[in-house]
Protein backbone atom coordinates (compact mmCIF):
# COMPACT_ATOMS: atom_id res chain seq x y z
CA UNK A 1 0.00 0.00 0.00
CA UNK A 2 1.31 3.36 -0.77
CA UNK A 3 3.12 4.92 2.39
CA UNK A 4 0.85 8.29 1.89
CA UNK A 5 -2.22 6.55 2.52
CA UNK A 6 -1.09 4.65 5.63
CA UNK A 7 1.13 7.66 6.97
CA UNK A 8 -2.03 9.66 6.18
CA UNK A 9 -4.06 6.90 8.37
CA UNK A 10 -1.07 6.50 11.37
CA UNK A 11 -1.88 10.70 11.43
CA UNK A 12 -5.65 10.73 11.77
CA UNK A 13 -4.92 7.66 14.20
CA UNK A 14 -2.78 10.24 16.16
CA UNK A 15 -5.04 13.33 15.87
CA UNK A 16 -7.79 11.35 17.52
CA UNK A 17 -5.89 10.38 20.26
CA UNK A 18 -4.96 13.44 20.75
CA UNK A 19 -8.97 14.29 20.84
CA UNK A 20 -9.17 11.68 22.82
CA UNK A 21 -6.71 12.90 25.62
CA UNK A 22 -7.97 16.81 25.41
CA UNK A 23 -11.92 15.04 26.55
CA UNK A 24 -10.51 13.45 29.09
CA UNK A 25 -8.22 16.01 30.51
CA UNK A 26 -11.34 18.51 30.58
CA UNK A 27 -13.83 15.85 31.93
CA UNK A 28 -10.94 15.11 34.35
CA UNK A 29 -10.71 18.69 35.23
CA UNK A 30 -14.71 19.86 34.96
CA UNK A 31 -15.15 17.19 37.15
CA UNK A 32 -13.75 19.10 40.01
CA UNK A 33 -15.80 21.65 39.72
CA UNK A 34 -18.99 20.60 38.13
CA UNK A 35 -21.68 17.85 39.56
CA UNK A 36 -22.63 17.01 35.72
CA UNK A 37 -19.04 16.73 34.51
CA UNK A 38 -18.50 14.69 37.90
CA UNK A 39 -21.11 12.26 37.17
CA UNK A 40 -20.38 12.06 32.84
CA UNK A 41 -17.09 10.98 34.73
CA UNK A 42 -18.42 8.38 36.26
CA UNK A 43 -20.50 6.83 33.99
CA UNK A 44 -17.38 7.13 31.06
CA UNK A 45 -15.08 5.65 33.38
CA UNK A 46 -17.91 2.95 34.21
CA UNK A 47 -18.21 1.90 30.46
CA UNK A 48 -14.47 2.40 29.47
CA UNK A 49 -12.60 1.16 32.74
CA UNK A 50 -12.97 -2.54 32.37
CA UNK A 51 -11.71 -2.19 29.01
CA UNK A 52 -8.84 0.32 29.22
CA UNK A 53 -5.99 -1.86 30.04
CA UNK A 54 -6.86 -4.27 26.96
CA UNK A 55 -7.32 -1.07 24.91
CA UNK A 56 -3.72 0.81 25.79
CA UNK A 57 -2.37 -2.32 24.68
CA UNK A 58 -3.87 -2.20 21.58
CA UNK A 59 -2.75 1.43 21.36
CA UNK A 60 0.72 0.04 22.05
CA UNK A 61 0.33 -2.16 19.59
CA UNK A 62 -0.82 -0.24 16.75
CA UNK A 63 1.88 2.29 17.89
CA UNK A 64 4.66 -0.37 17.92
CA UNK A 65 3.32 -1.60 14.37
CA UNK A 66 3.17 1.99 12.96
CA UNK A 67 6.46 2.65 14.01
CA UNK A 68 8.06 -0.81 11.85
CA UNK A 69 5.47 0.11 8.88
CA UNK A 70 7.92 3.36 8.90
CA UNK A 71 11.10 1.89 8.99
CA UNK A 72 10.92 -1.30 7.40
CA UNK A 73 8.26 -0.69 4.73
CA UNK A 74 8.12 3.03 3.97
CA UNK A 75 12.13 3.22 4.48
CA UNK A 76 12.08 6.26 7.01
CA UNK A 77 15.36 5.78 8.75
CA UNK A 78 14.95 6.30 12.93
CA UNK A 79 16.98 8.53 14.38
CA UNK A 80 18.51 8.38 17.66
CA UNK A 81 15.73 9.65 19.42
CA UNK A 82 13.32 7.59 17.78
CA UNK A 83 14.70 4.82 19.07
CA UNK A 84 14.75 5.73 22.40
CA UNK A 85 11.29 6.41 22.29
CA UNK A 86 10.57 2.99 20.35
CA UNK A 87 12.30 1.52 23.89
CA UNK A 88 9.48 2.87 25.47
CA UNK A 89 6.84 1.48 23.45
CA UNK A 90 7.72 -1.77 22.41
CA UNK A 91 7.84 -3.24 25.99
CA UNK A 92 4.48 -1.78 26.99
CA UNK A 93 2.66 -4.10 23.89
CA UNK A 94 3.99 -7.34 26.54
CA UNK A 95 3.40 -5.48 29.49
CA UNK A 96 0.28 -4.09 28.81
CA UNK A 97 -1.03 -7.30 26.63
CA UNK A 98 0.00 -9.70 29.18
CA UNK A 99 -1.70 -7.48 32.10
CA UNK A 100 -4.92 -6.99 30.07
CA UNK A 101 -4.94 -11.15 29.48
CA UNK A 102 -4.31 -11.56 33.19
CA UNK A 103 -6.97 -8.64 34.40
CA UNK A 104 -3.15 -7.70 36.39
CA UNK A 105 -3.88 -4.21 37.11
CA UNK A 106 -0.76 -3.77 39.41
CA UNK A 107 0.75 -3.72 35.68
CA UNK A 108 -0.61 -0.10 35.24
CA UNK A 109 2.38 1.93 37.21
CA UNK A 110 4.97 0.16 34.90
CA UNK A 111 2.94 0.97 31.85
CA UNK A 112 2.94 4.75 33.19
CA UNK A 113 6.40 4.94 33.57
CA UNK A 114 7.64 3.30 30.49
CA UNK A 115 4.50 5.65 28.37
CA UNK A 116 5.38 8.25 30.88
CA UNK A 117 9.44 7.95 30.11
CA UNK A 118 8.77 7.70 26.01
CA UNK A 119 6.61 10.84 26.38
CA UNK A 120 9.14 13.03 27.99
CA UNK A 121 11.26 11.21 24.59
CA UNK A 122 8.96 12.49 22.54
CA UNK A 123 8.63 16.07 23.72
CA UNK A 124 12.28 16.81 23.53
CA UNK A 125 12.45 15.32 20.00
CA UNK A 126 9.01 17.82 19.23
CA UNK A 127 11.47 20.51 20.70
CA UNK A 128 14.63 19.70 18.96
CA UNK A 129 12.91 19.21 15.37
CA UNK A 130 11.02 22.85 16.44
CA UNK A 131 14.49 24.17 17.17
CA UNK A 132 17.41 22.06 15.85
CA UNK A 133 20.19 23.84 17.84
CA UNK A 134 19.05 22.28 21.00
CA UNK A 135 21.12 19.40 19.58
CA UNK A 136 23.23 20.67 17.32
CA UNK A 137 23.90 23.97 14.88
CA UNK A 138 24.27 21.39 11.84
CA UNK A 139 22.91 18.27 9.76
CA UNK A 140 24.04 15.17 9.79
CA UNK A 141 24.31 14.45 6.57
CA UNK A 142 23.17 10.43 7.71
CA UNK A 143 19.98 11.05 9.94
CA UNK A 144 19.60 14.20 12.16
CA UNK A 145 16.64 13.91 14.91
CA UNK A 146 15.61 16.96 13.86
CA UNK A 147 15.23 16.04 10.15
CA UNK A 148 11.26 15.35 9.79
CA UNK A 149 9.74 12.22 7.55
CA UNK A 150 6.49 13.31 7.90
CA UNK A 151 5.22 16.59 8.41
CA UNK A 152 1.43 15.97 8.46
CA UNK A 153 -0.95 19.59 8.07
CA UNK A 154 1.99 21.15 9.24
CA UNK A 155 2.32 20.13 12.84
CA UNK A 156 2.07 16.51 12.93
CA UNK A 157 5.69 14.53 12.71
CA UNK A 158 6.64 11.06 13.86
CA UNK A 159 7.24 12.13 17.69
CA UNK A 160 4.05 13.90 17.75
CA UNK A 161 2.29 10.52 16.43
CA UNK A 162 4.36 8.85 19.27
CA UNK A 163 3.47 11.88 22.11
CA UNK A 164 -0.08 10.93 21.45
CA UNK A 165 0.28 7.21 21.44
CA UNK A 166 1.52 7.45 25.00
CA UNK A 167 -0.33 10.09 25.96
CA UNK A 168 -3.30 7.83 25.36
CA UNK A 169 -2.34 4.93 26.60
CA UNK A 170 -1.43 6.99 30.01
CA UNK A 171 -4.99 8.40 30.14
CA UNK A 172 -6.07 4.69 29.25
CA UNK A 173 -4.05 3.84 32.21
CA UNK A 174 -5.38 6.06 34.31
CA UNK A 175 -9.00 5.48 33.66
CA UNK A 176 -8.60 1.48 34.13
CA UNK A 177 -10.77 -0.51 36.46
CA UNK A 178 -11.17 -4.29 37.32
CA UNK A 179 -14.85 -3.53 37.26
CA UNK A 180 -17.63 -0.93 36.20
CA UNK A 181 -17.33 1.80 39.74
CA UNK A 182 -21.29 1.06 39.71
CA UNK A 183 -20.48 -2.83 40.32
CA UNK A 184 -18.40 -2.70 43.03
CA UNK A 185 -19.91 -3.72 45.95
CA UNK B 1 -41.27 -13.19 36.54
CA UNK B 2 -38.05 -10.98 35.36
CA UNK B 3 -34.64 -11.78 36.19
CA UNK B 4 -32.37 -9.11 38.22
CA UNK B 5 -29.67 -7.12 36.21
CA UNK B 6 -26.78 -9.04 35.62
CA UNK B 7 -23.72 -6.88 36.02
CA UNK B 8 -21.07 -9.19 34.38
CA UNK B 9 -23.39 -9.30 31.35
CA UNK B 10 -23.69 -5.77 31.24
CA UNK B 11 -20.06 -5.42 31.52
CA UNK B 12 -19.17 -7.56 28.56
CA UNK B 13 -22.13 -6.68 26.61
CA UNK B 14 -20.57 -2.34 27.28
CA UNK B 15 -16.94 -3.93 26.00
CA UNK B 16 -18.25 -5.13 23.32
CA UNK B 17 -20.38 -1.99 22.08
CA UNK B 18 -16.58 0.13 22.69
CA UNK B 19 -14.55 -2.59 20.31
CA UNK B 20 -17.00 -2.63 18.02
CA UNK B 21 -16.93 1.21 17.69
CA UNK B 22 -13.33 1.54 18.44
CA UNK B 23 -13.13 -0.67 15.47
CA UNK B 24 -15.84 1.31 13.25
CA UNK B 25 -13.67 4.40 13.65
CA UNK B 26 -10.32 2.65 12.78
CA UNK B 27 -12.37 1.27 9.09
CA UNK B 28 -13.45 5.24 9.03
CA UNK B 29 -10.05 6.89 9.71
CA UNK B 30 -8.53 4.06 6.87
CA UNK B 31 -10.90 5.03 4.18
CA UNK B 32 -10.77 8.59 4.77
CA UNK B 33 -7.07 8.06 4.75
CA UNK B 34 -7.10 6.31 1.26
CA UNK B 35 -9.68 8.70 0.34
CA UNK B 36 -7.84 11.91 1.11
CA UNK B 37 -4.72 10.38 0.05
CA UNK B 38 -5.12 10.11 -3.55
CA UNK B 39 -2.86 11.73 -5.58
CA UNK B 40 -1.00 13.35 -2.99
CA UNK B 41 1.86 11.83 -3.31
CA UNK B 42 5.62 13.21 -3.52
CA UNK B 43 6.42 13.43 -7.53
CA UNK B 44 9.50 13.45 -8.37
CA UNK B 45 10.40 17.02 -9.83
CA UNK B 46 12.94 17.27 -12.76
CA UNK B 47 16.76 19.24 -12.42
CA UNK B 48 16.36 18.68 -8.64
CA UNK B 49 19.51 16.06 -9.10
CA UNK B 50 21.69 16.24 -12.20
CA UNK B 51 24.69 14.08 -13.95
CA UNK B 52 27.85 15.24 -12.55
CA UNK B 53 31.64 15.35 -13.65
CA UNK B 54 34.74 15.18 -11.35
CA UNK B 55 37.91 16.07 -13.55
CA UNK B 56 37.60 14.43 -16.55
CA UNK B 57 35.45 11.59 -15.22
CA UNK B 58 31.23 11.22 -14.90
CA UNK B 59 29.60 10.06 -12.13
CA UNK B 60 26.29 8.14 -12.37
CA UNK B 61 23.34 7.92 -9.99
CA UNK B 62 22.94 5.53 -7.33
CA UNK B 63 22.61 5.34 -3.18
CA UNK B 64 25.31 6.68 -1.02
CA UNK B 65 25.90 9.52 1.63
CA UNK B 66 28.11 11.89 1.41
CA UNK B 67 30.44 10.18 3.95
CA UNK B 68 30.80 7.39 2.17
CA UNK B 69 34.59 7.43 1.18
CA UNK B 70 35.49 9.84 -1.32
CA UNK B 71 37.36 9.74 -4.92
CA UNK B 72 41.23 10.16 -4.78
CA UNK B 73 41.84 13.79 -5.24
CA UNK B 74 39.18 15.04 -3.11
CA UNK B 75 39.21 17.70 0.00
CA UNK B 76 39.47 15.16 3.08
CA UNK B 77 36.24 14.89 5.24
CA UNK B 78 35.91 18.19 7.05
CA UNK B 79 35.88 17.55 10.90
CA UNK B 80 35.51 21.10 12.87
CA UNK B 81 37.29 19.41 16.08
CA UNK B 82 41.00 19.39 14.15
CA UNK B 83 43.42 22.47 15.11
CA UNK B 84 44.09 22.78 11.55
CA UNK B 85 42.44 21.54 8.53
CA UNK B 86 44.21 19.31 6.47
CA UNK B 87 42.08 20.72 3.38
CA UNK B 88 43.81 24.17 3.67
CA UNK B 89 46.18 24.73 1.02
CA UNK B 90 44.46 22.46 -0.89
CA UNK B 91 43.57 22.78 -4.79
CA UNK B 92 39.32 22.15 -5.20
CA UNK B 93 38.71 19.60 -7.50
CA UNK B 94 36.83 20.95 -10.78
CA UNK B 95 33.31 19.16 -11.00
CA UNK B 96 30.97 20.08 -13.82
CA UNK B 97 27.12 19.84 -13.19
CA UNK B 98 24.07 21.79 -14.13
CA UNK B 99 22.05 24.38 -12.36
CA UNK B 100 18.10 23.39 -11.69
CA UNK B 101 17.23 24.56 -15.14
CA UNK B 102 19.61 22.27 -16.99
CA UNK B 103 22.30 24.90 -18.01
CA UNK B 104 25.99 23.71 -17.64
CA UNK B 105 27.82 25.12 -14.18
CA UNK B 106 31.32 24.66 -13.65
CA UNK B 107 32.85 24.97 -10.19
CA UNK B 108 36.93 25.13 -10.95
CA UNK B 109 39.82 26.05 -9.13
CA UNK B 110 41.41 26.90 -12.08
CA UNK B 111 39.37 30.57 -13.12
CA UNK B 112 41.06 32.87 -11.26
CA UNK B 113 38.12 33.76 -9.39
CA UNK B 114 38.10 34.02 -5.09
CA UNK B 115 34.55 31.83 -4.02
CA UNK B 116 32.92 30.84 -1.21
CA UNK B 117 30.32 28.03 -2.30
CA UNK B 118 27.95 26.95 0.12
CA UNK B 119 26.27 23.28 0.28
CA UNK B 120 22.93 23.33 1.99
CA UNK B 121 20.56 20.48 1.89
CA UNK B 122 16.46 21.16 1.43
CA UNK B 123 15.12 18.91 4.04
CA UNK B 124 18.03 20.37 6.58
CA UNK B 125 16.45 22.73 9.16
CA UNK B 126 19.58 24.38 9.56
CA UNK B 127 19.88 25.21 6.20
CA UNK B 128 16.66 26.01 5.75
CA UNK B 129 16.77 28.93 8.56
CA UNK B 130 20.69 30.33 6.98
CA UNK B 131 19.51 30.74 3.42
CA UNK B 132 16.96 33.16 4.23
CA UNK B 133 19.55 34.98 6.83
CA UNK B 134 22.13 35.11 3.81
CA UNK B 135 19.63 36.20 1.83
CA UNK B 136 18.95 38.90 3.61
CA UNK B 137 22.25 39.58 4.30
CA UNK B 138 23.54 39.97 1.04
CA UNK B 139 20.46 42.49 -0.11
CA UNK B 140 21.76 44.49 2.38
CA UNK B 141 25.62 43.50 1.75
CA UNK B 142 26.40 42.40 -1.43
CA UNK B 143 29.52 40.08 -2.27
CA UNK B 144 32.32 42.15 -3.60
CA UNK B 145 33.31 42.02 -7.06
CA UNK B 146 36.11 39.68 -6.92
CA UNK B 147 34.64 36.84 -4.77
CA UNK B 148 31.92 34.47 -5.83
CA UNK B 149 28.96 32.77 -4.02
CA UNK B 150 28.74 29.46 -5.60
CA UNK B 151 25.72 26.92 -3.97
CA UNK B 152 25.44 23.39 -4.09
CA UNK B 153 22.10 21.85 -3.51
CA UNK B 154 22.77 18.22 -2.21
CA UNK B 155 21.76 15.35 -0.35
CA UNK B 156 18.16 15.79 -2.50
CA UNK B 157 15.44 13.69 -1.26
CA UNK B 158 12.41 13.48 -3.07
CA UNK B 159 9.21 12.76 -0.45
CA UNK B 160 11.53 14.69 2.28
CA UNK B 161 10.27 17.88 3.87
CA UNK B 162 11.11 21.16 1.91
CA UNK B 163 11.47 19.30 -1.32
CA UNK B 164 12.08 20.36 -4.46
CA UNK B 165 15.22 22.63 -3.50
CA UNK B 166 14.38 24.43 -6.52
CA UNK B 167 10.80 25.84 -5.56
CA UNK B 168 12.59 26.32 -1.75
CA UNK B 169 15.76 28.28 -2.81
CA UNK B 170 13.71 30.37 -5.34
CA UNK B 171 10.98 31.07 -2.49
CA UNK B 172 13.43 32.30 -0.55
CA UNK B 173 14.79 34.39 -3.51
CA UNK B 174 17.96 32.88 -3.35
CA UNK B 175 20.03 34.49 -6.82
CA UNK B 176 23.43 32.88 -6.59
CA UNK B 177 24.29 30.21 -8.67
CA UNK B 178 23.01 26.55 -7.51
CA UNK B 179 25.52 23.29 -8.93
CA UNK B 180 22.71 20.43 -8.51
CA UNK B 181 25.05 17.60 -7.12
CA UNK B 182 23.86 14.14 -8.24
CA UNK B 183 21.96 11.43 -6.35
CA UNK B 184 24.94 9.86 -5.11
CA UNK B 185 26.10 13.56 -3.30
CA UNK B 186 29.03 13.13 -5.39
CA UNK B 187 30.22 16.89 -5.07
CA UNK B 188 30.09 16.59 -1.34
CA UNK B 189 31.88 14.05 -1.19
CA UNK B 190 34.32 15.81 -3.48
CA UNK B 191 34.50 18.49 -1.33
CA UNK B 192 34.67 16.69 2.32
CA UNK B 193 31.15 17.50 3.02
CA UNK B 194 30.36 16.21 6.70
CA UNK B 195 27.15 18.26 7.78
CA UNK B 196 25.15 20.67 6.56
CA UNK B 197 25.10 23.53 5.79
CA UNK B 198 28.82 23.55 4.95
CA UNK B 199 31.40 26.28 3.57
CA UNK B 200 34.02 25.92 1.88
CA UNK B 201 36.51 29.12 1.52
CA UNK B 202 38.42 29.18 -1.59
CA UNK B 203 40.94 32.10 -2.70
CA UNK B 204 41.66 33.24 -6.38
CA UNK B 205 44.57 30.55 -7.36
CA UNK B 206 42.12 28.35 -6.69
CA UNK B 207 43.34 26.98 -2.80
CA UNK B 208 41.27 26.14 0.04
CA UNK B 209 41.30 28.85 2.85
CA UNK B 210 39.54 27.01 5.53
CA UNK B 211 36.23 25.23 5.54
CA UNK B 212 33.52 25.87 7.95
CA UNK B 213 30.39 23.70 8.99
CA UNK B 214 26.05 24.31 10.72
CA UNK B 215 24.99 27.86 11.05
CA UNK B 216 27.00 30.59 10.56
CA UNK B 217 25.93 34.16 11.92
CA UNK B 218 26.06 37.09 9.36
CA UNK B 219 29.35 38.56 10.60
CA UNK B 220 30.79 34.77 10.54
CA UNK B 221 29.69 34.55 6.59
CA UNK B 222 31.41 38.05 6.70
CA UNK B 223 34.69 36.68 7.74
CA UNK B 224 34.36 33.70 5.05
CA UNK B 225 34.24 36.48 2.62
CA UNK B 226 37.02 38.56 3.68
CA UNK B 227 39.32 35.40 3.70
CA UNK B 228 38.50 34.88 0.19
CA UNK B 229 39.53 37.99 -0.74
CA UNK B 230 42.68 37.61 1.09
CA UNK B 231 43.26 34.39 0.77
CA UNK B 232 44.12 34.06 4.62
CA UNK B 233 41.92 33.46 7.48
Amino acid sequence: MDSDVVTLFFALLATLAQLVVVAAVVLWLGAMVSPALRRARGSVLAVVGPQALAMAAAVALVCTLGSLYLSEVAHFLPCRLCWFQRTAMYPLVVVLGVAAVRRDHGARLTGAILAGIGACVSIWHLLVEQYPNLESSSCDPDNPCSFKWVDQWGYLTIPGMALSGFALILVLLAAARPVSLEEQP
Amino acid sequence: MTSPSNPGAETSSNGAVIWIGVGVVIVVLGIAAIFFARGSGDEKVENQTGSVSVGGSSTTTGGGSPQDAAPEGSLPEYDATLAEDPAVGMTIPTVTGSDFAGDDLTIAGDDGKAKVIVFVAHWCPHCQKEVPLLKEHLDEVPMPDDVELLTVSTSVQPGATNYPPQEWLEGEGWSAPVLADDEDSTVAQEFGLSSFPYFVVVDADGKVVTRASGELTTDQFDDLVKAAQEGSV
